[in-house]
């Protein structure tokens, strides 16, 4: 009776109602046709998320779900009916990787029951990019991407997020939330105070923070 | 009193002048989703998940409660690994960790979300008086050993802290119907209501009646026994979120109980129950940290047979309880917690003019938590008690003053927790606590000595070391748990005779008496075998040595060594499929003894080892009914657990809704 609680906690494996819309933005292009193709493969890769063990640096479901949950803890975002979240990607390759990330994020909904809308951005984009995002979802990026990120983070008070450790050595993400055998949170607290970004204390301490 | 409410106006003047706060209180609830693990500030103060904490903790969740089939909270907490409790009488139980368990008992610490309940008169928890009902119950949060850094006195052996559901996030709408054997009936209801976004309500309320169990009773008894138990209970919790986020919280409990027990004398005797409490909190996410302001208040009020025909006069305890606390972190490693505390505790027979005690605490204490590195963090708390006695003595005495006690006391905790890897955590814990004679002990010992010299008893003092090693099987999920312990007490009190006597005459005053040592391990797994299949097991090994050099004529001696059982094996299986759910519990313990009153003597008589079985089916009609049948002791009719009379076999059918 009784857990005994070590490491590796259970990660909940369910999916919210599809919802959102899912953009893409390279430069100034949207494929609005994508997002079709992009449902229907993201609910492909949630039956394949639950089954299969992750590959290094690949995101999962649960990386997903436990990245906007945590977004439930950002005090900027308690209680918003909608967010709106950018996938950054850097190349070619992983430009579909990222429109498959949008359409689960889209798929699986916001902290609490928001909806998101999720945008899909090349980080070379970052730089002139106006948009307004609530947060940035970042795939595995090259170390000379960390700038650009980290830059833009700070100039519009955003929170990026990403499964990658590496990115915390880049300084590109205040959060790194990773859903393995672990669930591991970093918080980049040096970051998050450059940008603004705010998290409830309780939030804090419950992950690790560097 | 004036000077509570002054120094509650103040912090609450401070905290509303704070920088501007954000969001506050423990949503357990999203923690648990978020982190796939219970989260908790019951081990430092801190927020913490389970995983990281110092300390030896077991969490039992909402979902465990459901499943153990139990109809009140130690039948929760029977199956819990290194928790002992004893079953009396039918509603009559004493819950301890590691053992050194009895009648009354005074070494582990019970709250209801960081409120006492515990009774400080007698020092013990008279269970049917929580006011707590199951369906409102997020986690009971079980910490083993002392943890009097955090909670103060009287946490020596553990702390069992019972976590509610938060009325703000969660709805805990319910309704509970019980019949079964011994008479019983239980219904019970809880209801939340939300006021728009910003006012949350919780109200809830329960009566019991069943019987006590018909077994013969080997204890002498004290006045007529009841032919009927009964509980009633009240409890209203309203969460106000205010400008800024800051959140308030007012609630208030009523509670009675009228049953048949066993006393700390070891005879069966009557007790009728009343308590109530109020109690506030402000809590506060600033840039100053998560600042927690609380005052309460409890009531309780005590009536007993203790003698045949004669009943003692109305005891009355009343506790003022005024906390603040401030969490902050400061770099990216280090989590502080600062505190003080000041506390009023009174009891007496204010209807008869037989005297009284009290005692005014003031404590202050500090928590500090440094990761040092990612995988490796460091935590001590430090607490200093200050109690100052007040007494009052029988009219029958000469002079009316008693004898003044004044106590400084530090408490500590310390642990290293290292995580190893994703499969390994190691932990090394110290601490030390201190728990104070009960009130009426003092009371005893002042009535006894007299005059204006310093009272001659000291607390009883704990230290606790302890490793602890946790492992994680990917194979079936299976979680290892292996804790090796040794403990100490120092100043062991005899019991005195625990009484006001309605007579006037003071009872027989407690004395420091020596020493006792436990040396211990504990061993839990707990897995799954696939989605349909639960199942979890421990053993506890303990060996106990009372080295009592002092009063060894005397009559009120408690026997550690030989009442604690040395082996206890608990385990579990579960099943779930579709609307079908099944769990029997099976528990062992080895041969031990009970103290039982014959003359004036408290004698160890033997009880044999023995093996008991609960179970629990159930079967969810809709999402939102469930039907229930529970089972306790199945083994056979009746079976001697304790020195006091036999346990019987129960029976009970649960409808709920909702929960």
């Amino acid at each position: 009776m009784g857990r005994i609680f070590v490491g590796p906690g259970l990660v909940e494996k369910t999916w919210a109602p599809l919802e959102g819309k899912v953009n893409t933005v390279s430069g100034r292009s949207k494929h609005t046709g994508l997002a079709k193709v992009a449902r229907i493969g993201a609910a492909l890769l949630s039956v394949l998320a639950l089954l299969c063990p992750a590959k290094a640096g690949e995101v999962t479901a649960a990386d997903l779900q436990a990245a906007m949950r945590a977004l439930g803890f950002l005090t900027a975002l308690q209680n918003h009916p909608a967010i709106t979240v950018g996938v950054v990607y850097h190349d070619a390759d992983s430009k579909l990787q990222a429109a498959r990330v949008a359409a689960m994020l889209v798929r699986q909904g916001g902290p609490g029951s928001a909806t998101v809308a999720a945008s899909v951005i090349a980080v070379q984009d970052l730089p002139l990019m106006a948009q307004h995002v609530d947060a940035l979802y970042l795939l595995s990026l090259p170390p000379e991407a960390g700038r650009s990120v980290s830059d833009f983070v700070k100039r519009q008070s955003v929170v990026s997020i990403s499964a990658d450790p590496a990115c915390l050595e880049e300084q590109a993400c205040v959060l790194m939330v990773q859903a393995r055998s672990n669930m591991t949170i970093v918080l980049d607290t040096a970051l998050a105070q450059a940008a603004g970004t705010r998290f409830s204390a309780v939030f804090t301490m419950l992950v690790k923070r560097r | 009193m004036m000077k509570t409410i002054k120094l509650t106006a103040l912090l609450c003047a401070l905290m509303l002048t704070a920088p501007a706060s954000h969001a506050q209180s423990m949503d357990y609830g999203a923690i648990a989703q978020l982190f796939g693990e219970p989260g908790t500030t019951s081990a430092t103060g801190s927020p913490q998940r389970a995983t990281d904490v110092p300390a030896n903790m077991v969490i039992v969740t909402a979902e465990e409660i459901a499943h153990s089939g139990a109809r009140d909270i130690p039948g929760i907490l029977r199956h819990v690994e290194g928790l002992d409790v004893l079953q009396w009488a039918n509603d009559d139980f004493d819950a301890s960790a590691r053992g050194y368990n009895q009648a009354y008992s005074a070494r582990t610490l019970v709250l209801v979300d960081g409120r006492q309940v515990y009774a400080d008169s007698f020092g013990f928890t008279p269970w049917s008086t929580v006011p707590v009902e199951l369906s409102s119950i997020r986690q009971i949060e079980i910490v083993k050993g002392p943890n009097a850094a955090l909670f103060g006195f009287n946490a020596v052996a553990g702390v069992i802290n019972i976590i509610t559901k938060n009325p703000r996030y969660d709805d805990s709408t319910s309704l509970t119907a019980r019949y079964g054997s011994q008479n019983l009936s239980d219904t019970s209801a809880v209801a939340r209501l939300a006021f728009g976004k910003d006012v949350f309500v919780r109200l809830s309320g329960d009566y019991r009646l069943d019987k006590p169990f018909g077994t013969s009773n080997p204890l002498s008894f004290d006045g007529d026994l009841h032919n009927h138990n009964e509980r009633a209970a009240l409890n209203a919790d309203a969460v106000f979120v205010l400008p800024d986020d800051l959140e308030l919280e007012l609630g208030g409990t009523y509670s009675e109980a009228n049953q048949n027990e066993v006393s700390a004398g070891y005879k069966l005797q009557t007790s009728e129950y009343q308590t109530n409490s109020l109690l506030a909190r402000l809590t506060g996410d600033t840039g100053l940290g998560l600042f927690k302001l609380t005052a309460y208040n409890n009531w309780f009020d005590w009536t007993r047979a203790v003698n045949p025909g004669v009943v003692a006069p109305k005891l009355k305890n009343t506790v003022t309880v005024v906390q603040a606390e401030d969490v902050f972190t400061a770099a990216s490693d280090h989590t502080f917690r600062l505190a003080a505390e000041y506390r009023h505790n009174e009891v007496g027979t204010p209807d008869a003019d037989n005297g009284w005690v009290s005692f005014d605490a003031g404590s202050v204490s500090a928590m500090w938590n440094w990761q040092i590195l990612p995988q490796l963090a460091f935590n001590t708390a430090l607490r200093f008690d200050s109690v100052a006695y007040n007494n009052v003595l029988p009219r029958s005495l000469a002079s009316r003053n008693g004898p003044a006690l004044h106590i400084d006391e530090w408490n500590f905790n310390s642990g290293v927790v290292w995580n190893a890897n994703s499969q390994d955590t190691f932990r090394l814990l110290a601490a030390r606590g201190v728990q104070l004679p009960n009130l009426v002990q003092v009371w005893n010992a002042a009535a006894s000595q007299g005059g204006s010299k310093l009272l001659q008893l000291a607390p009883s003092t704990v230290t606790n070391f302890e490793a602890l090693w946790n492992h994680h099987f990917a194979w079936m999920d299976t979680h290892l748990q292996l804790a090796v312990y040794h403990q100490d007490t120092y100043d062991v009190i005899s019991t005195g005779s625990g009484t006001i006597e309605p007579t006037g005459m003071p009872g027989l005053a407690p004395i420091n008496v020596g020493s006792s040592r436990a040396d211990g391990g504990e061993v839990s797994i707990e897995g799954r075998l696939n989605e349909s299949w639960r199942w979890s097991a421990s053993y506890r090994l303990e060996v106990i040595n009372d080295k009592y050099t002092h009063g060894g004529s005397r009559t009120d001696l408690i026997n550690y060594q030989d009442t604690t059982p040395q082996h206890v094996v608990k385990t579990n299986l579960g099943w779930d499929m579709e609307a079908w759910s099944a769990d029997v519990f099976l528990q062992f313990q080895s041969d031990t003894q009970g103290l039982r009153r014959i003359g004036p003597f408290p004698v160890p008589v033997p009880i044999g080892a023995y093996s008991t079985v609960d179970a629990r089916l159930a079967y969810r009609l809709t999402d939102g009914i469930t039907v229930a049948l529970s089972g306790q002791n199945l083994l056979v009719g009746t079976q001697q657990q304790t020195s006091g009379p036999e346990v019987e076999r129960q029976f009970f059918v649960t409808i709920s809704y909702g929960g």
